[in-house]
């Protein structure tokens, strides 16, 4: 599919072969566009103004309670918190308002319910740090994110369920082992993006901005690379093998979708784990003789990602003819 | 080969030209399809850049396990072989593919030199001087992308480091000025810097990145407290410098929409000073609006995100250092708040009635 090439590049390359004069580029630029015109000024002033006055006037706000905090009756403070909950969750299901701005509320509402649990937990020392407080937190924000289908609030949810396994892990479990741990997070991860980010999976959300579903997949890959490293660096356990097999259906699966599919995004971030995990080992294997093994780790790494490089962008040429 | 919009374009633009060589064509042609394809695109350069930079810890890691790190001379004339090899490699192959190796022999070389040139001299005053110089070569002799745009941070770095090693915060503030004035220069003239020269034109891309980057930087480091003993006149000058810049973005962008009526003027210039002047003392603000401004102006929208993610940045630091109780904070953002609302009511009212 050819790509729109944006004005400005164009202009640029175009110049760069021409004795076109500034007044001339200056012109086109204008004209297309590029720089913003009254309508665009209007527009920014408009929502900078808006934006400037509710951060500042909710920040004058919030200091002015932190500066009461000490003297109020945990009853008082407790109030504040799910009054304030409550007016946005009202905002949200009964005003007018534009979708997106109704859905960031939802995300601050979101946030609040994780400062209401961090405020239980300072009262009542339970601890601000618990492994049951993120747990509780993700349990309560989940209708809201399914309801809303809202991008940002599905990332604070698997950030969420994220730090929730890893607190568990260290909290509650002790002796779960990295490479289990970070491949729990890894199948986690996984589905969530086969089942939010992928193409012709809007069901869940809205729409699915690029940024997020780059997110899922690069959370998912960083988790089982982790994995698989440390599994190699501190000897290899069962939770390892398991973790290895997990991992090696999951590239060949995204290797194959890559091919099917003729999209080049698993062929960057697949391969560049498999490096990095063949560099892991080679490190590993010849203990005792760091200095060949940094050498060879430096040109294994150079020339493979060099190789990468050069095949996707001959795949890219063959599936959209450049 | 290019999309419908992309040759409508450029059948204008050729049209409007006289002069042009088949030859000039074809290279048009044959560059616009390079920036269509994945050659230009995001992905391949967060590759590289991270390919490269694994093979630079691994390399320092094994320079570090030989004997070759004793002799700062070695470190010298690797670091000079290193940069020269990435400059040479970088013009001979116009490939992306070598980009990794260009990238991780280019930064192993500034490192190696460094270290050499400390080793043998212990003046952190010449290192800087030849990072300084190395980096001024690069921009002279290559046009990589990524060559460039490391330059450009290594020498934004250089001037920085000589105001830590000299031990002259007070240079932070007028440097910050000037480097927010070089930068606002890059964009406002940028139809000046392209027709300049087929040189200018392929540096203009990694260096105004590159200054983004940098401006940012300095930006963060004039939160920092230790910048603030003292010398109270530093940061008035350079918050003059960067307000006065301000102005100059607002005053070409009324020129551009063509705004007339000599009110809308002053309440525009007002709207952008005024809010500035209580943060007199503390430059960081009024730098960071200035990018915002110049980004949105020049539509490089994702650097105006960036701006402003510096701004929400410096703003906490700005309120988190100020030496007030928590109640006059209270006040002063609650007041400020309801007239930036205030401004907002009046604003909108005005924009309906024109």
């Amino acid at each position: 599919m050819a790509q729109k090439i944006p004005e400005r590049d164009l202009i640029h390359i175009f110049s760069r072969y021409s004795s076109m004069k500034p007044a001339g580029i200056e012109a086109f630029l204008t004209e297309k566009k590029v720089y913003a015109d009254t309508p665009a000024w209007i527009k920014f002033i408009d929502k900078s103004l808006m934006l400037l006055g509710v951060i500042f006037s909710v920040a004058g706000i919030i200091f002015f309670f932190a500066y009461n905090w000490q003297d109020m009756h945990k009853f008082v403070k407790l109030a504040l918190v799910q009054g304030l909950l409550i007016t946005a969750v009202m905002v949200v299901v009964l005003s007018r308002l534009d979708l997106l701005i109704r859905n960031l509320i939802l995300l601050g509402a979101s946030l609040l319910t994780g400062a209401l649990f961090a405020l239980f937990g300072q009262i009542y020392q339970t601890g601000a740090d618990a492994y049951d407080f993120f747990l509780g937190w993700t349990i309560f924000i989940v209708l809201w994110t399914v309801v809303s289908g809202f991008a940002p609030l599905w990332l604070l949810l698997t950030g969420l369920i994220n730090i929730t396994v890893v607190l568990y892990a260290e909290q509650i479990a002790g002796d779960w082992s990295a490479p289990l741990v970070y491949c729990i997070l890894f199948v986690v991860n996984t589905a969530l993006y086969v089942s939010l980010a992928l193409p012709g999976k809007t069901l869940l959300l809205t729409e699915v901005p690029k940024w997020f579903s780059n997110t899922l997949a690069a959370a998912a890959v960083t988790c089982s690379t982790i994995s698989i490293v440390s599994g190699i660096i501190y000897r290899y356990d069962t939770a390892w093998y398991i973790s290895f097999i997990l991992v090696l259906l999951a590239y060949i699966t995204a290797l194959v979708y890559s091919f099917k599919s003729r999209k080049v995004f698993h062929l960057f971030i697949v391969p560049l784990s498999v490096i990095i995990i063949v560099a892991g080992f080679l490190v590993d294997t010849a203990k005792g003789n760091d200095t060949l093994v940094f050498f060879i780790v430096s040109l294994f790494i150079v020339s493979s990602v060099s190789v990468l490089i050069s095949q996707i962008l001959k795949l890219n040429r063959a599936w959209n003819g450049r | 080969m290019e999309d419908k919009h992309t040759n409508e374009i450029l059948a204008e633009l050729i049209s409007s030209e006289e002069g042009l060589t088949q030859t000039n064509l074809d290279e048009i042609r044959r560059e616009i399809s390079l920036k269509a394809s994945l050659y230009s695109g995001i992905g391949i350069k967060i590759l590289s850049v991270t390919g490269g930079l694994l093979a630079v810890v691994s390399f320092m890691a094994f320079l570090f396990s030989t004997e070759i790190l004793q002799s700062g001379f070695v470190m010298i004339f690797l670091g000079v072989f290193m940069i020269t090899a990435s400059l040479a490699l970088n013009k001979a192959v116009k490939n992306l593919t070598f980009d990794t190796v260009v990238i991780s022999a280019n930064i192993t070389g500034y490192i190696l030199l460094g270290m050499g040139i400390s080793k043998m001299t212990h003046s952190d005053n010449l290192v800087a001087l030849v990072m300084l110089f190395v980096a001024t070569v690069t921009f002279v002799v290559s046009e990589g992308y990524m060559l460039n745009f490391i330059a450009v941070l290594v020498f934004n770095g250089c001037l920085f480091s000589f105001i830590t090693i000299n031990d002259a915060p007070y240079f932070m503030f007028l440097l910050t000025g000037f480097l927010a004035v070089v930068y606002t220069s890059l964009h406002l003239q940028e139809a000046y810097w392209i027709a300049k020269s087929r040189k200018f034109n392929v540096l203009y891309n990694p260096v105004r990145t590159g200054f983004l980057l940098s401006v940012i930087a300095y930006l963060v480091a004039l939160t920092t407290n230790w910048l603030f003993d003292g010398h109270s006149s530093f940061p008035m000058l350079s918050s003059v410098i960067l307000i006065l810049s301000c102005m100059f973005v607002v005053y070409k962008a009324i020129k551009y929409t063509g705004i007339r009526s000599k009110i809308n003027r002053f309440m525009i210039y007002a709207l952008v000073v005024l809010p500035l002047l209580p943060t007199l003392f503390y430059p960081a603000i009024a730098g960071a609006v200035l990018v915002i401004l110049i980004c949105f102006y020049t539509g490089h929208r994702n650097s105006a995100v960036l701006g402003g993610l510096a701004l929400a940045y410096v703003l906490i630091m700005y309120y988190y250092n100020l030496e007030y109780t928590l109640l006059v904070k209270s006040i002063i953002l609650f007041v400020s708040g309801l007239l930036f609302l205030l401004i907002w009511t009046v604003f909108k009212k005005q924009v309906k009635a024109v």
